[in-house]
Parts: C-alpha cells; structure tokens; sequence
C-alpha cells in the first residue's frame, strides 16, 4: 500500500481476463444465432407434436409456406391473399431447380400453417402445389415439451 | 521509422485497447438483443399424389388405410374411423387409432409380407389443423422412454382436397 502511494504512474487494470470473457460471449451468441427465422411467420402459431425432430439433411431447394387461418399465405415477406398468387414463384423456383438437373419432386414444400386454420385450407394450398407438379411435402410443427398441453 | 525509434530503448510498444474493446462490446450488444430462444420445430413428410393405382388393383396388404377424421363440436375431432370399422369417439379415440396402427404394424412386420404400410386421410374441411397432426402424431409412431421414436407408418398421404364428412 505504501509504495502504491507514493508511485506518480496511474494504476493500470488488467484487461485480458474480461477480454477473454467478452470474446467467449461473443463466440457463444455467434454460433447460436439462426438466420433461418427469416422464412418463419411470427404470428403463427404452430400445432404441437411429442414426435418433432428437425430434418436430418437440409434439402437443397425449399419453399416455406406460412398459412394463415384466413387462407392467406406470406412467402418470403411477403403477403398472399390465397395460395393461388404463389404460380410465378413456384416457377421460378421449379426452374432454378431444373437448372441444378433436379425435378419438381425433389423441392421440399414446408407448410407452416397456424394449429387453429381448417385442415381443408391446408389441402387447398397443397392442391395448388400439385398444380405446379409440386409434390413432396414437410408439414412443420413444434416440439411438445414436457408439461404443455 | 517505428522500429527505428524503438532501436535503442528497453520499452515495449503498448497497444490501445480502447478501439477493440469499443467494437467488441458492440458485438456482444448486438448478439444479445437479436438472440432468441425458440421451440424446437420438426416436420412430418407427406407425399402426394395419393395414389397411381386403383384400390381394387392393390394387394390386400399393400392397400392403404384409411383413416377418416370428423369434425365435431368447436372444429374438434369428433370422431375416427379406420377403413369400415365402426368409428372411435370419446376422449381416447387418439390412443384407440394408435393401437390400431400398432397392430397393423406388428402385421406388417412378418418377414413374409412384403409390403409397406400407408396411412391416407381423409379428413374434414373444418377440423382444426391441431387435430389433424394430433392423429398424425398417433400414427406416425411413438416415443420410446430411451428418447428415440419407434416409426409405424412408412408414408402418410392426404386425400380428398378438403372433404366434408357427414
């Protein structure tokens, strides 16, 4: 204490231990941070289901559908009033496809419909896939954890 | 010149910390508002069309069954029929159609047939979506005490865009 006092030199802290710690932090929330949400709805309430498990290998070309319970669609931020208006973009999509030498079957059509919309709304957004020779289905739900109804 | 000018001095060069630090309590700041816990979220796959072949034409084996999902009072499930068994009401009809593709299962696994089994809904144009993956929960499989899902059901297929059932 005595030589402290009389030492003219500002005390210096010793940053590295915070700065260690700043930096795990950071690595943490990076490698935790979802850029997928993107494609996800936020007023949508998905049904719940005990046998939820996220798809084992990502398919190479997906469409994620969010349905309304009016019927009203939003892809990519945007709005639908019905399935009917997607006609362009699955076109699009079919032909981005071909060009990678795949076929209309092998594009993931994700339906996220909110758990309180008729499942004959759900089948009307499928038809309309079909309509386009979109075939292959994933319908999205949420994993049921232990004490929810 | 910086080398220069510590030629001849014992003194480390000190760097400023400031700048790094700023920008790193940044980083943080922004991972930390845009972090979000969220649920867990799965998919069940369903393949259309539903089917190429006629019924009548399919083995008895390979035919699918079917199973129907009424809607009752407030767009809940009223009722499940499986094929032309008479139909499950009540507060079990969920754990009822799962012990019933539980047989059809253990059915299907003789080694002797060679078939897959396919469920095909047909399914009220009302019924809440809820319902309708509540009984694809019930036939998809079910969940071992070890965590892992015991599959039953090799494809779940849809039919019938939209049927009102009576």
């Amino acid at each position: 204490m005595k030589s402290k006092r009389q030492s003219s030199e500002p005390e210096k802290a010793d940053l590295t231990p915070m700065i260690d710690m700043t930096f795990q932090l950071i690595a943490f929330f990076m490698i935790l941070i979802n850029f997928s949400e993107v494609d996800r709805s936020e007023d949508i309430e998905l049904p719940l289901s005990e046998l939820a498990k996220p798809p084992m290998e990502a398919a190479q070309h997906e469409m994620v559908l969010n349905l309304q319970p009016d019927g009203a669609v939003s892809y990519a931020t945007t709005r639908f009033a019905s399935g009917d208006q997607l006609k362009p973009y699955f076109e699009r999509k079919i032909r981005d496809a071909r060009r990678e030498g795949l076929e209309p079957a092998d594009i993931r059509i994700v339906i996220r419909a909110h758990e309180d919309t008729p499942t004959g709304k759900v089948q009307e957004l499928m038809a309309e896939c079909e309509k386009a020779s979109l075939s292959n289905f994933a319908l999205r739900v949420k994993e049921r954890v232990l004490g929810t109804r | 010149m910086f080398n220069k000018s510590l030629k001849g001095t014992t003194q480390t060069p000190e760097l400023e910390m400031t700048p790094m630090i700023d920008i790193v309590f940044q980083l943080l700041a922004f991972f930390i508002m845009t972090f979000r816990i969220t649920a867990l979220e799965g998919d069940f796959n369903i393949l259309m069309p539903v089917q190429s072949e006629a019924p009548s034409e399919l083995e008895d084996l390979d035919r699918p069954v079917v199973v129907k999902l009424r809607s009752g009072i407030n767009r809940q499930l009223g009722g499940i029929q499986v094929d032309d068994q008479p139909e499950f009401v009540g507060g079990d009809m969920l754990q009822r159609l799962a012990a019933e593709i539980q047989q059809r299962a253990d059915r299907q696994q003789d080694p002797a047939a060679d078939s897959k089994l396919i469920v095909e809904f047909v399914i009220d144009y009302d019924l809440r979506y809820s319902e309708t993956i509540g009984a694809v929960t019930a036939v998809t499989g079910r969940k071992l005490p070890s965590g892992q899902i015991q599959q039953l059901v090799d494809s779940i297929k849809f039919r019938d865009q939209g049927a009102r059932l009576d």
